[in-house]
């Protein structure tokens, strides 16, 4: 931690308006961009298209989802947030990869002004996680980097381990994370 | 026989943690917000407490409390932003404060001891107290000789 990293990063917001989804996991509240989101699907609706997954070095991925004739890898989004545990009641599928992410709840879409970097002092995961600070209102919430979810390698690791495998329980007969 | 270095006088912020009071030089003293200004969101380093965002800046709040205090200090009132000078760029950052902060003009600092840690900077003799005087960057780096392997903090949202 320096404060030489606390500087001017974070001084401005990038000036644009950008349409988001609001979200919940663990009950913190997070902002995604709306055009990283092909879908929102309710864990329920879900049944009989997931199927129990897992790799022993991404314990953040407990099953695959199958839509169309793809194949997506489900992130539990309290794993990955090191949240405390919840019941996630909603799916979101990423645009453009293999991740879905599952969530709590959505709370609202709607648009921020705006987007502050995270001040440097923030030197950990979170880095990764966040693409920057929104303010909402009041609140000042984390904007997610979608990309993180899932990265590039650990795709290939999941497909690596045969990540196409399907069999029956739904995603909504998991509830609480680890 | 040689007198103890005095350095040059100045002017300071006192704020009260835990059972002491610190102080900071007051040319480095931002402002003073109230806690409830503060926002916490999910992160994995138990240093920071969150942000607070003034003046179109986002400020994080370093947690000192238990390496000043000595423990986690459960109600704070104010949040003392302070800025640093790193090359040409000014810093901002923030730490916690319990009480009434006190500004003390002309003051003169005596060197602190060997035994003290690296981030105190020097001392004011106020009467009846020791204040100790903080180096910023020093408290920061101590900070960061603190493992970050404990709990995740859980981030909280705190209305203005």
């Amino acid at each position: 931690m320096r404060f030489a990293d606390t500087r001017q990063p974070s001084a401005r917001p990038v000036p644009r308006a950008e349409p988001v989804i609001i979200f919940l996991v663990g009950g913190e509240t997070y902002a995604i961009a709306a055009s990283a989101v092909l879908e929102i699907g309710s864990t329920d609706g879900m049944s009989g298209v997931a199927s129990p997954f897992s790799h022993p070095a991404i314990p953040k991925v407990r099953h695959t989802l199958q839509r169309g004739r793809r194949i997506y890898y489900v992130v539990n989004g309290c794993t990955y947030f090191h949240s405390a545990p919840s019941r996630p009641s909603m799916v979101l599928l990423l645009c453009g990869s293999r991740t879905a992410v599952l969530v709590d709840r959505i709370e609202r879409m709607t648009d921020i002004a705006g987007l502050w970097e995270l001040p440097q002092a923030f030197a950990g995961e979170e880095r990764g996680w966040y693409r920057g600070l929104a303010r909402l209102g009041e609140r000042v919430i984390p904007m997610v980097n979608p990309a993180s979810f899932l990265t590039t390698s650990e795709i290939a690791m999941l497909e690596e381990a045969g990540g196409g495998v399907y069999a029956k329980p739904s995603i909504s007969q998991e509830h609480a994370t680890p | 026989m040689t007198p103890p270095a005095i350095s040059a006088r100045k002017s300071f912020v006192l704020f009260p943690l835990g059972a002491k009071r610190f102080a900071v030089p007051a040319d480095n003293v931002v402002e003073l917000v109230g806690a409830s200004f503060l926002h916490t969101f999910q992160h994995s380093d138990p240093r920071l407490l969150g942000v607070l965002v003034t003046r179109g800046r986002v400020v994080p709040v370093l947690d000192v409390a238990r390496m000043l205090a000595g423990e986690s200090v459960a109600e704070l009132k104010f949040h003392l932003i302070t800025k640093q000078h790193v090359g040409e760029t000014t810093g901002w950052t923030a730490l916690p404060v319990q009480g009434e902060c006190e500004i003390i003009a002309d003051l003169e600092t005596f060197p602190a001891s060997a035994e003290h840690p690296p981030h105190v900077a020097s001392l004011l003799l106020l009467v009846e107290e020791v204040v100790e005087v903080l180096d910023l960057e020093r408290l920061a780096a101590s900070l960061s000789a603190i493992p970050s392997d404990a709990e995740p903090l859980r981030g909280v949202e705190v209305h203005a």
